[in-house]
């Protein structure tokens, strides 16, 4: 009876298995074709910009950027190096990178790591706007040196005030006067240009670096005050898309006085020297002091 | 070295596949080790020296531990010996300069001298390696594991480059046998790759932009409280599309090369309880710490109140692996707490009765006020930016600049697809699994050269895990 039933069990278990048909065996060879196909695109993708950027390196008679490798020794800061310039001498990120900058504004505004994008098309760094919103931070001991030192309670822009005076001295001393002319984000400047809800707020907006021209004043340092030059009302104005100023129309006439009351009589007249012995370009800082100084 | 870096996605991976695949079988895993001290000494070179020192003294305990004839007691007090030494590096490179500077806080607290603090560089992914190399001789003490083949396999499975900095975390069981034998087939390789293409997605396209949103918000002197909630909702999304990104290209390729890892993430923002959570949010390190360190306390075998002991002893030392912080411990405890309630209430949120998409919320919204403690620089700094949450503090006058840096149409656009992502149920590992047809492949590789274009455009930005 065992022999007789066994190879019917057998038989019913290969009848429970489907038999593969025409449409299963083209599905498999398709879907091994796609498998293939997704690993050769894979490597061909990850291949091709080493490949391609040996070959031109070799065709343009230069050194092989990736052999740079075994000319320096491998200390952490030599590898860092290497694989700063790897990256920045690669072709495909020389070419490719304005383009998929240019592709993010267009489609999403976005203005990559060092920009921030205003209100009407006005543009800022984003680091001037981070120093507006951050706040002042401990001053941190260095992160090379052996010891962790023990924080003495100062601050970084404290430490600015502190360094500055200290410059101021030694200048002194050698019969130097300092003038200092922290020249304002055009955040701090134009707050309202950056968000709709600044525009909207109507509370007074305070700059960090006021605070520290206050500082600087008080202990005697010769300081001009860019904010109110470049202020709406003021004589000079910070454009919309670049980082320099131009004169405006409204203000000469309260530009004339405004600095002169404001600085120190050795600032006016260290400017008017400067301004007499070189020819200024409006886009330096250097020359607006000494243009709006002889004015 | 980044997987997401230029040199890693043209130089080394290709170069690595290149050898790997053209080498004899049996030369293969010496390859892989040597591959991985390539990647890891990119780092800092010395950091080699440290593992090798570690993999050969492990090994070595191993050996012990095996050696026909050793008494339990001998065995004992090998494992003893080998969890002693290797928790002894990782304290002194981990805990070393945060236990100094507590003590010369409670010096100053009582108005003595502080002394000199010695400045101490963290080697990168010590905690994974670490407990790669634990799991080994426990596993061994236990009977649970064979001792390794040989040197090479052993340093093969603890430098195992995919794994190595940011985990998974993966037993010496689990991978005992692929070391020996592995299948290299076109099947299993798409399969890596289509999981890695997803990951490598995940960290440019989503988590990177989440971290800039994130970073501006936790910098910021005093934030709104909209603000404060898009900042902290931008972590969550950071931390979990860049681990799990991470996890994704580590499974992703692991399988090119022939091994399986297991999953790491199971849509943990789909949770419906904390105790769910952590059954879903990194399961690697969750089950690590249940079978060696739980059960090592006893469980839950031990009476009800020692089982809630357990629990939140192993959630703190949980978090305190994390990193040596108190705002790292303070979110272990939070953790443990919370697990320990629910154990109380029979593994049930007390907020069990509601509906699935509340309770979704609910646990989200815990998770949420967690990840405040994680991310912030100190407990201050956590604190503040609780009291900007709720609107307690008073925003400073600038901090509506903020709001220019973070609500952009980039990042408006990355967030929405980030919470529409976490919360459907597809995951990435088993996605990856099944057959890759053509429609897929339309789908992957477009994706792949759009997120290698955006690492173009990118700055530095490694991976958050790497200081864990």
């Amino acid at each position: 009876m065992e022999e007789a039933t066994q190879p019917v069990e057998l038989k019913a278990a290969e009848v429970d298995r489907p038999p593969a048909s025409d449409g299963a065996v083209a599905q498999t060879i398709a879907r091994r074709g796609s498998e293939l196909a997704l690993v050769v695109a894979f490597l061909v993708v990850i291949a091709t910009v080493p490949i391609a950027q040996t070959l031109m390196e070799l065709a343009r008679h230069e050194r092989v950027q990736f052999t740079d490798v075994f000319r320096y020794r491998p200390t952490a800061k030599n590898l860092r190096q290497y694989e700063a310039t790897l990256k920045e001498k690669s072709w495909f990120q020389q070419k490719l990178r304005p383009e998929v900058q240019r592709l993010l504004f267009a489609t999403v505004r976005d203005t990559g790591a060092k920009g921030v994008l205003g209100r009407d098309r006005w543009l800022f760094y984003r680091s001037d706007l981070r120093y507006l919103v951050e706040p002042d931070r401990p001053e941190t001991d260095r992160a090379d040196s052996k010891w962790v030192a023990s924080g003495d309670g100062s601050t970084q822009r404290g430490n600015v005030v502190r360094a500055i005076v200290r410059f101021r001295d030694q200048l002194k001393e050698r019969g130097i006067a300092l003038l200092v002319m922290p020249v304002p984000g055009k955040p701090s400047v134009y707050p309202d240009e950056v968000t709709r809800r600044e525009a909207g707020r109507g509370v007074a907006f305070r700059s960090p670096t006021l605070e520290i021209i206050q500082s600087l004043e008080k202990q005697g340092v010769a300081v001009v005050d860019l904010f109110a030059v470049f202020s709406p009302r003021g004589s000079w104005r910070l454009q919309k898309v670049r980082s320099t100023w131009h004169r405006t129309r409204i203000g000469h006439r309260w530009a004339r006085v405004s600095p002169q009351k404001r600085w120190p009589p050795d600032c006016v007249k260290w400017g008017w020297h400067r301004s007499r012995r070189r020819r200024f370009a409006p886009n330096a800082c250097r020359s607006t002091v000494g243009e709006m100084c002889w004015r | 070295m980044v997987f997401t870096t230029h040199i890693f996605i043209f130089y080394f991976l290709p170069l690595f596949l290149l050898v790997y695949f053209n080498l004899p079988y049996r030369w293969r895993n010496l390859w892989i080790t040597l591959a991985s001290y390539v990647f890891y000494g990119w780092w800092q070179p010395w950091f080699v020296c440290l593992m090798m020192c570690t993999t050969l003294m492990d090994f070595f305990w191993g050996k012990v531990i095996t050696r026909p004839g050793a008494t339990r007691p001998q065995q004992k007090l090998a494992v003893a010996a080998c969890v002693v030494t290797n928790l002894s590096f990782l304290g002194f490179f981990k805990y070393y300069m945060f236990s100094a500077e507590t003590l010369n806080d409670l010096l100053g607290m009582v108005g003595a001298e502080p002394f000199r603090v010695l400045r101490v560089v963290l080697p990168i992914g010590i905690s994974f390696y670490t407990f790669h190399s634990l799991t080994y001789i426990v596993d061994l003490y236990r009977g649970h594991a064979t001792p390794a083949r040989s040197f090479t396999d052993f340093s093969a499975f603890v430098a195992l480059f995919p794994d190595l900095v940011a985990g998974p975390i993966i037993r010496y069981k689990t991978l005992a046998e692929q070391l020996r034998f592995r299948e290299h087939t076109v099947r299993r390789f798409a399969s890596g790759v289509a999981i890695f293409i997803l990951g490598f997605a995940k960290k440019i396209l989503l988590a990177n932009p989440c971290g800039h949103v994130a970073d501006s918000v936790f910098n910021a002197a005093s934030p709104g409280a909209l603000d404060a909630w898009f900042g902290v909702l931008a972590y969550a999304f950071q931390i979990y599309f860049d681990f799990c990104g991470y996890s994704d290209m580590a499974v992703g390729l692991g399988r090119m090369f022939g091994f399986e890892f297991l999953k790491n993430f199971d849509a943990p923002y789909r949770a419906d309880s904390i105790t769910d959570l952590w059954r879903r949010w990194h399961i690697s390190l969750s089950s690590v710490l249940r079978d060696y360190l739980y059960f090592s306390l006893g469980g839950n075998r031990k009476g009800e109140l020692r089982t809630y002991f357990n629990l939140a002893t192993v959630m703190l030392l949980g978090g305190l692996w994390h990193g040596a912080k108190w705002n790292f411990i303070v979110w272990g405890a939070y953790h443990g707490v919370l697990l320990a309630y629910e154990r109380w209430r029979g593994k049930q949120s007390f907020y069990s009765t509601l509906p699935p998409a509340v309770r979704v919320g609910a646990t989200f919204l815990l998770v949420l006020l967690s990840w405040v403690l994680f991310r912030a620089d100190n407990l201050g700094a956590a604190m503040q930016y609780y009291a900007a949450m709720f609107g307690v503090a008073h925003p400073a006058s600038t901090a509506s600049l903020l709001s220019a840096d973070i609500y952009t149409p980039l990042y408006v656009v990355v967030m929405s697809v980030g919470a529409a992502l976490v919360v459907q149920p597809v995951q990435a590992h088993d996605w990856s699994q099944e057959p890759q047809g053509w429609g897929r492949v339309a789908f992957l590789m477009p994706t792949f050269v759009f997120a290698l274009l955006v690492m173009f455009s990118q700055t530095f930005n490694p991976f958050l895990y790497f200081q864990f």
